[in-house]
């Protein structure tokens, strides 16, 4: 068991170092001359080919992106063409809300859709089955920033429960959570669906009927443990979907996220910037992903046998 | 007199998939919704005029509501709301088929190639493909606006090389397992060549699935586009794109939810129509596939 957690750990190393190179990629065979954004259209060439020599830009790419990487092991991101600060400490003060978010909107639709849809599995093709399944379709098909103006235009225009936006309060993560949270759950519930339905026809719950064991008892011990395991895998595949929802829902709601600092950075052309909130976010995926399938082995014994 | 044959075959397919795509009457509305938002956007000059009445603004007209002149009300501009989306419906159509049609014929060309190549080749592409797909696809395209640049289109350009990827990974599965079908097996017994069996066997059998995909995708690419445009790094205003629209209304939207509610639903409704016939394709193309 050790021995695969570590494998895994080992094997999240390269992967970094090839995110890396594509974000770096892409981010530095741009026409735009970063020296020229920091010092202004007016600058004349010489301090803009000075900048450029202190900043290393006219080295070769790869030359740049080994000396990227070998600051990024060491946290350093590089400094910020607008701030002047380091990168690291822009982010890190950003990256909270936007993990807070994101966790929440994972657990709420955790929350809401598995057990809606064992619900939905069980009493299959009743009215409330199928009235779930409009809701789930409808719900994929409306923009996450149009949700989150309605939900905002209800709760706190007209309603004025909820706060439209900043935050401060907890009260202030409901709206932006329930916009993510959503179509999510609708998404999780439908995977449940399935795939209890799929559980229930083995034969094993067959065999579990015949010994008569409650309706209550094959449902939730016999086939939602089984059905939990991949319904796990697309939780966590949900949460890369959730994490590239917060950079537009931060800005319906105004939350100072990882989102917001993208956006700022976007619209500034600040490469470094981009560069590190991109990195931070691919490697929290990876992150989240791996521990998914370490729980997977922990959980699942057939997957632990093998590592034994 | 072999030709009729394989004609008549041909025309009792296509029928049989019209009758099974008939039968599910959500997709035949969604069908239906389609054509008329296709129609829209084709005659939209002749609907409203795009200069004087989706641009043109009209500071004395500024946010009305809905009446028998503007039926959706005017904007903070005072300009006809009706008129822009008419004219927005061209945006969203554009992004929804175009980035799908780049994704697909891309992610083809690759999935294919490793599909069939195997081994080695196969190895190095799908890890590749790997690795990006695990940087999140709107990161991967707001990477690429950021070194494009924003506007219309350079973000056709970065949606569509996000769409490769995944695209990829359909194909080459698909393609997998029509290769290891025994019916190939036989082609190539009977020295069929290699581009025969690509094209006459391999390809018609995953088509189906291909185009189920590539319209699943169509909403996706809506609903991305619009909220690119919203967060201001896709079509800039004035252009009348529904999430640019909905962007330059929430300043109003206390006072005028109708501003933020027309747009927004018309992206509802194109994206929900894309989704009931792409489900319809699914079980006409494929009644297998059917929980």
């Amino acid at each position: 068991m050790y021995k695969y957690v570590l494998k895994r750990l080992l094997y999240i190393l390269p992967i970094l170092m090839l995110i890396i190179l594509i974000v770096f990629s892409i981010l530095n065979v741009t026409p735009g001359n970063p020296a020229r954004i920091m010092l202004g259209a007016d600058a004349s060439q010489e301090l803009v080919d000075n900048l450029n020599e202190e900043l290393g830009l006219n080295k070769p790419l790869i030359q740049r992106y080994l000396g990227y990487l070998a600051g990024v092991f060491r946290l350093d991101f590089g400094i910020s063409y607008r701030s002047q600060a380091p990168v690291f400490n822009e982010i890190l003060g950003n990256f909270p809300t936007t993990i807070r978010l994101a966790v929440f909107a994972v657990l709420t639709s955790a929350l809401i859709g598995i057990p809606l849809g064992v619900l939905s599995a069980v009493r299959r093709y009743s009215l409330m089955d199928m009235s779930f399944t409009v809701s789930a379709l409808v719900l994929a098909s409306i923009p996450n920033f149009w949700l989150g103006i309605m939900l905002m235009l209800i709760f706190s225009l007209r309603l004025g429960i909820l706060p439209s936006g900043g935050i401060g309060s907890l009260s202030h993560y409901i709206l932006p959570v329930l916009t993510m949270a959503l179509p999510s759950a609708a998404y999780i519930l439908r995977m449940t669906r399935t795939i209890m339905m799929e559980t229930m026809r083995q034969d094993y719950i067959r065999t579990a009927k015949a010994k008569g064991a409650s309706p209550a008892r094959i449902i939730f011990r016999h086939a939602l443990k089984n059905a939990l395991l991949p319904v796990l895998t697309s939780l966590g595949m949900n949460f890369a979907q959730l994490l590239g929802g917060t950079l537009i829902i931060e800005a319906v709601f105004g939350l100072p996220g990882i989102g917001s600092v993208i956006l700022k950075a976007m619209q500034m052309k600040d490469v470094p910037v981009i560069m590190a909130a991109t990195i931070f976010l691919a490697v929290l995926f990876m992150l989240i992903m791996l521990l998914i399938d370490i729980m997977y082995a922990y959980i699942d014994p057939r997957i632990k046998a093998q590592f034994k | 007199m072999k030709k009729r044959i394989a004609e008549d075959r041909n025309d009792s397919q296509l029928a049989d998939i019209w009758y099974r795509f008939q039968k599910n009457k959500p997709a035949v509305v969604g069908l239906i919704v389609i054509t008329l938002i296709i129609s829209v956007a084709l005659f939209a000059d002749v609907i409203a005029n795009y200069e004087t009445e989706a641009i043109a603004q009209y500071p004395t007209e500024r946010l009305q509501t809905m009446s028998g002149e503007h039926w959706f009300g005017t904007d903070g501009y005072g300009r006809d709301l009706f008129a822009r989306i008419v004219h927005g419906a061209r945006y969203s159509l554009t992004f929804g088929l175009v980035c799908s049609l780049i994704g697909l014929v891309g992610g083809s060309a690759i999935g294919a190639t490793a599909a069939f190549f195997g081994g080695r080749v196969d190895n190095a592409i799908m890890r590749f493909i790997d690795v990006i797909m695990s940087i999140p696809g709107i990161l991967l395209t707001l990477a690429l606006i950021a070194a494009l640049g924003f506007g219309l289109k350079n973000m056709i350009i970065a949606m569509s090389v996000s769409m490769i990827p995944g695209f990829s990974r359909i194909v080459r599965s698909q393609v997998l397992t029509i290769v290891r079908q025994e019916y190939i097996e036989a082609a190539k017994a009977c020295g069929v060549s290699n581009a025969r069996i690509i094209f006459v066997h391999v390809l018609p059998n995953a088509i189906g699935m291909i185009i189920v995909n590539a319209t699943m995708s169509i909403s996706g690419l809506i609903i991305g586009a619009a909220g690119l445009s919203f967060i201001g790094m896709g079509v800039q205003p004035p252009a009348p794109e529904w999430g640019a629209m909905v962007a330059e209304s929430t300043n109003y939207m206390r006072m005028y939810p109708h501003l933020v509610f027309f747009p927004g639903i018309s992206i509802v409704i194109t994206a929900l129509s894309f989704n009931l016939l792409g489900d319809g394709l699914a079980d006409a193309l494929d009644p297998r596939m059917k929980e």
